[in-house]
Formats: C-alpha cells, sequence, structure tokens
C-alpha cells in the first residue's frame, strides 16, 4: 500500500501532462464510464452518479490548508449560479444564467472561449423557473447546452464555435425550455424539458450527438398507450411532467435512466377518490417517475412511478442515480424529492424505501418492499387542517448527493420544513402562452413544535442506517461532494463551504464565499495539482424565499450575482 | 368536447373566461363563450393558478415576492409591474391579459384581507 501510494503522484503527473499537450482530447462514453482521476466528465460526476473524485492531495491532514486560487465572474447571474461545473483534459466548462458557457484553464481561471447564446428575451421575460442554467454536457468534441427558449446548442470543444443548434420545443407556446443540464451517451445527447405545474406533456429528447438532428421523443404524460388510461377527462392534454434534471446512463443495459416531474396542477382536489376524482383522474403515468429508456430509440424499458398521482409537488426530477453493487446484487439508488430515497435494482424493481426527513406526513409511510404509498393524504378544496410536510421545496433539494465508495457511506442534504395549504380548483391556462397551474394558495411553515432547519447526513445508501449528522440553520441548497481525501463538502445557504471528515463528520474547514450556494460541487486535477471547484450565487423557486423567511444575511443577499469560486492548497 | 382541447383552441380573449370555470369536476367543465376583456376575472382562482407561489397566501403574505395586502404601491406601479414584470424576480403579463383585467387585479389586491379566524 505504502509502495503505491509512493509512485501515484509520478503517474498523476504524467498522465496530467499528457493530457494537457492534447487539449480537449476526445471525451466518449467508455471515459465518462471510467471516471478518470482528473476529471469531471458529465453532470454526476460519471455514469455512477457518485458525486464523488477519487483525488486525494487535499485531505483530512491539510485541509486547513486550502484557500482560493482563482475565481471567474460570469455576469449577468440573475438568480445567481446553480450549474455543476465539468472538467476535461485541464480545462473547466460551465454555465451562468442566459445559457452563458465558459470554458477556463483550471489551473489559473483564465478564459479559453465563451459562448453567450441570443435568446429569446422577451419570452424569458414572462418566465417563471428561469434564466437559470444547470449544466452542460460534454463528448464527440463537443459541448451542449439547453436554453430557456427550448433549443440545444453543441459548441466546439475547443473554439466554442456553434456546431449546431436544435429547436425542440415551441417555447412561445409552451412558456417553459431548458434549464437542467443534457447526459451525453453513446452518440445521442438527451435533455428533459422543464413541465411539472406548466400544462404540457413533459417531452425529454434523444439527439444525435454528430448532426443535431432529434432522434427522439417519449412523452412523460402519456407516453404509451397504457399511460394514456391513467389520465382520466383527457387531463393528458395538460398534464405538466417534464425531467428538467439529468438522468444517467447504464451501458449494460444501453438504458437512460431519467426521473421524470409531478403532474399538473401540483395539488388536487380530488378528495381521497383520486382515481376518479379531481383534476387529473388516476395514476398520471409517468409523472413523478423513474423512466428507462433505450438510448438508441426512446422507448419505455420499465419504469417505477414513486408516488402515483403525486398530490404534492414531491416529484422525481431530482436527483441523483447512485449506482452500485453490493453482495452481488446491482442497485440504483434514487432520491424522490418527498426526502423518500429509493433503493431499486437495475430493472427498476423496489428493493427498498428510506426516509432522511423529521418532517413528512403526506404519507403515514412508503412500504420498503413494494414501494407502495400507505397513508397518503388526498386533499379536498379548502383549507388543510394539518400543514404538509415537507414544504414545496422538498425534503430534499434538486442538487445531488454524494456517495464515497471508499466509507461505503452516502452523503446526502435532508430539509426540515412544512407549508400551510388551501387547495383550490383552476383551470389550465394554455393560450395565449401556458401558465403555471398550482391548484393552492400555501405559505411556508415550520415543522409542528419545531424550527425549519437542514442537515448533512451520512447514511448506508442502501439500508438507510445513519452514521452521522450535521445540522444548519436553514437547509443548504447546493451539491455535495466526497473525495478519495476522505472529506465532505457542503455549501451552505449563507455563503460559507464547509469540508467535513467523511468518517465522523466532524467539520475540518471552512471559507465563506461571500453568497449563497444552490449549485454544483466538484473536484478535478491540473498538472498533478487538485482543485475543488464550487459555483457562488443565491436566487430562484426555493432561495427566494430565505430573505421573507429567514432574514439576517438573506436580506441583503443578491439575487443577481454569482461567481465561480475554485479552490487548492496554498 | 372536452375541456382541455378546447382552451388549446381558443383566443386569448376566449381563454380568459376559462378562469371563470373552476367549480365543476373535470370532466363536466365546459367554457363559456366569453370574449369580453371587461368580463369579470377570478382573480382569487388566478393566484391559486399562477400567482400564488410567489405572492403568498393569495398575496396575503410575503413570499417569492412581496405581500400584497395593504400594499403602499400606487395603481400605475403595480399596473407596470404585471405588464412588464421584473428581471429575475416577476414574468411579465402584459401579453396576457388587457389592461381591464389588470384593473380587476389590481381590485383584488385593494381588497384583500386576512383570513378569518
Amino acid at each position: 500500500m505504502k509502495r503505491r501510494d509512493a509512485c501515484l503522484p509520478v503517474l498523476v503527473v504524467g498522465m496530467a501532462l499528457t493530457a494537457s499537450t492534447a487539449f480537449a482530447q476526445s471525451v466518449d462514453t467508455a471515459r465518462i464510464e471510467a471516471a478518470g482521476q482528473n476529471d469531471w466528465l458529465t453532470y454526476h460526476g460519471s455514469y455512477k452518479s457518485y458525486h464523488y473524485s477519487p483525488l486525494s492531495q487535499i485531505n483530512t491532514n491539510n485541509v486547513g490548508n486550502l484557500s482560493v486560487a482563482w475565481i471567474h465572474i460570469p455576469g449577468r447571474s440573475t438568480r445567481g449560479l446553480q450549474s455543476m461545473p465539468l472538467a476535461a483534459d485541464g480545462v473547466l466548462y460551465y454555465t451562468g444564467s442566459y445559457s452563458r458557457t465558459f470554458a477556463l484553464n483550471g489551473a489559473t481561471g483564465e478564459v479559453i472561449w465563451s459562448y453567450f447564446p441570443e435568446l429569446d428575451e422577451a419570452l424569458i421575460a414572462r418566465q417563471t423557473h428561469s434564466p437559470y442554467n444547470r449544466g452542460v454536457a460534454i463528448g464527440e468534441g463537443k459541448v451542449y447546452v439547453g436554453t430557456m427558449d427550448g433549443r440545444l446548442i453543441a459548441l466546439d470543444m475547443k473554439t466554442g464555435k456553434v456546431m449546431w443548434d436544435t429547436k425542440l420545443i415551441d417555447s412561445q407556446k409552451l412558456t417553459v425550455g431548458f434549464t437542467g443540464a443534457p447526459l451525453y451517451a453513446k452518440g445521442t445527447v438527451v435533455i428533459g424539458a422543464q413541465g411539472g405545474e406548466w400544462p404540457g406533456r413533459g417531452p425529454i429528447f434523444g439527439v444525435d450527438a454528430a448532426t443535431g438532428k432529434k432522434k427522439w421523443e417519449f412523452l412523460t404524460v402519456a407516453g404509451t398507450d397504457e399511460a394514456m388510461k391513467t389520465w382520466g377527462n383527457d387531463s393528458w392534454r395538460t398534464g405538466g411532467g417534464g425531467g428538467w434534471m439529468p438522468g444517467t446512463y447504464d451501458a449494460e443495459a444501453n438504458t437512460v435512466l431519467w426521473g421524470t416531474a409531478n403532474p399538473a396542477p401540483l395539488y388536487d382536489w380530488s378528495g381521497a377518490d383520486y382515481k376518479t376524482q379531481g383534476a387529473r383522474p388516476g395514476d398520471n403515468l409517468y409523472t413523478t417517475s423513474v423512466i428507462a429508456l433505450d438510448i438508441d430509440t426512446g422507448k419505455l424499458k420499465s419504469y417505477h412511478q414513486e408516488l402515483p398521482h403525486d398530490a404534492w409537488d414531491f416529484d422525481s426530477a431530482v436527483g441523483e442515480f447512485v449506482m452500485l453493487d453490493r453482495d452481488g446484487q446491482k442497485y440504483v439508488v434514487h432520491p424522490n424529492k418527498s426526502g423518500y430515497i429509493f433503493v431499486y435494482d437495475r430493472n427498476l424493481g423496489v428493493k427498498n424505501v428510506w426516509r432522511i426527513t423529521q418532517n413528512s406526513n403526506f404519507v403515514k409511510d412508503i412500504d420498503p418492499k413494494t414501494g407502495e404509498l400507505i397513508g397518503r393524504r388526498d386533499f379536498s378544496a379548502g383549507k388543510v387542517s394539518e400543514p404538509l410536510c415537507p414544504h414545496i421545496s422538498g425534503g430534499v433539494s434538486w442538487n445531488s448527493g454524494s456517495y464515497n465508495p471508499k466509507t461505503g457511506l452516502y452523503y446526502k442534504l435532508g430539509q426540515e420544513w412544512c407549508m400551510t395549504l388551501e387547495v383550490q380548483k383552476t383551470t389550465p391556462i394554455v393560450a395565449p402562452q401556458a401558465q403555471l397551474n398550482i391548484g393552492a394558495d400555501f405559505k411556508i411553515a415550520p415543522p409542528p413544535g419545531g424550527e425549519i432547519y437542514g442537515h448533512l447526513d451520512a447514511r448506508d445508501p442502501i439500508t438507510g442506517a445513519k452514521k452521522w449528522e450535521v445540522r444548519f440553520p436553514e437547509p443548504p441548497l447546493g451539491s455535495v461532494l466526497s473525495t478519495g481525501g476522505n472529506l465532505v463538502f457542503v455549501p451552505d445557504s449563507r455563503g460559507t463551504v464547509h469540508a467535513y471528515d467523511a468518517d465522523s463528520g466532524a467539520e475540518l474547514w471552512s471559507h465563506g464565499d461571500g453568497t449563497g450556494h444552490q449549485g454544483g460541487i466538484i473536484s478535478y486535477a491540473v498538472n498533478g495539482k487538485q482543485y475543488i471547484a464550487v459555483v457562488a450565487g443565491f436566487g430562484g423557486m426555493a432561495s427566494d424565499d430565505y430573505a421573507p423567511t429567514f432574514g439576517g444575511v438573506y436580506k441583503s443577499m443578491p439575487r443577481d450575482d454569482g461567481a465561480l469560486v475554485v479552490y487548492s492548497l496554498k | 368536447m372536452r375541456l382541455a382541447w378546447q382552451i388549446t383552441t381558443l383566443s386569448a380573449a376566449t381563454m380568459v373566461a376559462l378562469f371563470m370555470i373552476s367549480t365543476l369536476p373535470s370532466g363536466a367543465q365546459q367554457t363559456t363563450p366569453g370574449n369580453s376583456d371587461n368580463q369579470q376575472l377570478d382573480v382569487a382562482q388566478l393566484f391559486a393558478t399562477t400567482c400564488g407561489w410567489c405572492h403568498s397566501d393569495g398575496g396575503r403574505a410575503a413570499g417569492k415576492g412581496p405581500q400584497l395586502m395593504d400594499t403602499k404601491r400606487d395603481d400605475d406601479f403595480i399596473r407596470n409591474r404585471i405588464k412588464h414584470g421584473k428581471e429575475g424576480a416577476m414574468p411579465a403579463f402584459g401579453a396576457t391579459f388587457s389592461d381591464a383585467q389588470i384593473d380587476q387585479i389590481i381590485k383584488y389586491i385593494r381588497t384583500l384581507k386576512p383570513h378569518e379566524g
């Protein structure tokens, strides 16, 4: 062991130098699958979705010496920065609001190229979940980015030149576009539309990476004959759905795994008989589901609907798809926005369900053997007597947790908050442009008998057994990173980045970034030097509630600013 | 003809009438062939449909957007904000609502009261 450690730095430096010389060498499916030592090649780190870097130069012994290496200001950071940077061969790629895309020298922050797409600004001014962007995909020498006006654009990885620009959604009519990062795998770029509370059918697209030609489209609302039967009264026409965060790729099965958004309206007035009553009678397939699509054809291979007839906006579009093996069994771990964590086999058969939140009452429980909801609360129109937990912002954020294969622990943030609610009947608005369809008036509220808070949990990903927990006065909204240096990094809402001992949860280092976090954090290496890159910048559907709810530092926190902050050892 | 299909084929002015159609079960909903910009808008329902995610509790409490009940802003300010929005904070609804409808929204805001009890 000692001997191998001694040789490793030499090997790493050699690899890095070689890679730098061959700037922007090909990123392909096999390379993303392998998840190289120095890179971060897809939104979730690799197809395994660990949000983990094996780099160990920064570790528990020296993390106290971590300091800012360089900063990049993207400008026009309306509603902050929310993207997950990627890194390949010493170059860092990331996006800001309005899909501003940058390629930066990973060691110095020097801008190699930038691309600001010309967007339909009048359309964007009419949108609600906008104009933030959550990242790019890379592959076949290109960088892929979605836009709020419904396009997917490919840029030359070396120059930033537009290689193709494909319109996928009629955003003028549907109002929504793309904020989520695409996924590249096997010659296909996959991207899911916004949707949820927006009346539409929530498409997910497969696009030819070489040409930009659309290969397939899967409708998450009534996308099959079977699914059509689960929408009473033609409610599928305005059903919502979508897939607004990236999924992952299972190479063995040739399958894309993707989480889908909730149905519209968010809240239904069906009462208990939701199968026949209310705004959208039935189970509403394939909303709030994890779906497996053939990457070549877009055909549905399997699915699990995490919340049949979701009446609480706890969709499945959030989160990572942690693929791990244990005792000969291949698992996929996927968090639902409700705070229930679903453990599947690779065919999406339920193997376990556990919960990360303390405060949860939209159901009494979810059967860990079958995934069946037990004691669900389906509202009728009118005031809901007992506050609904968790709050609409979820038991977990749309940002990602991290699995560390060295500790075997899953590091995930939980959120403890609730809401008062008065359900109201609504009618979908689809002209002249589609509008939100909520179905209720509501207000954020503390959990019964307590205060709002957030917590970082270190848990067994399969059983949910908790090893340690760290609490935060306000729920952190950013992603989590764990590393081979036995560290867990959490960028919090107040603007501090924390580093914890991965085994004990002891805080070893912290640093202020000057504004709140609600986006990605990664680690990569250039020329043998390890870096931690995090986006700072607050604003959006969850964080906009912080100033009126918590006051304090949030009162003066900008919601139109942001920076990429990169750390290394002094 | 089912409601959702009807909606997709309606003009903007006619669509506004649909705000009023809220009390019937989904399968029984029907449209009213209203086409007047001055037709009464169910603003309370509009808040539960679109506005309320940011203007909490039907506009009675601060959320992502400001509390509208008892606002000190004058009508011109509110009208301008509804029409043109505010970058990063509020969408523009000038292409969605007529001036008369925006006046109805302002009237609703002026009459907002706390919930009884």
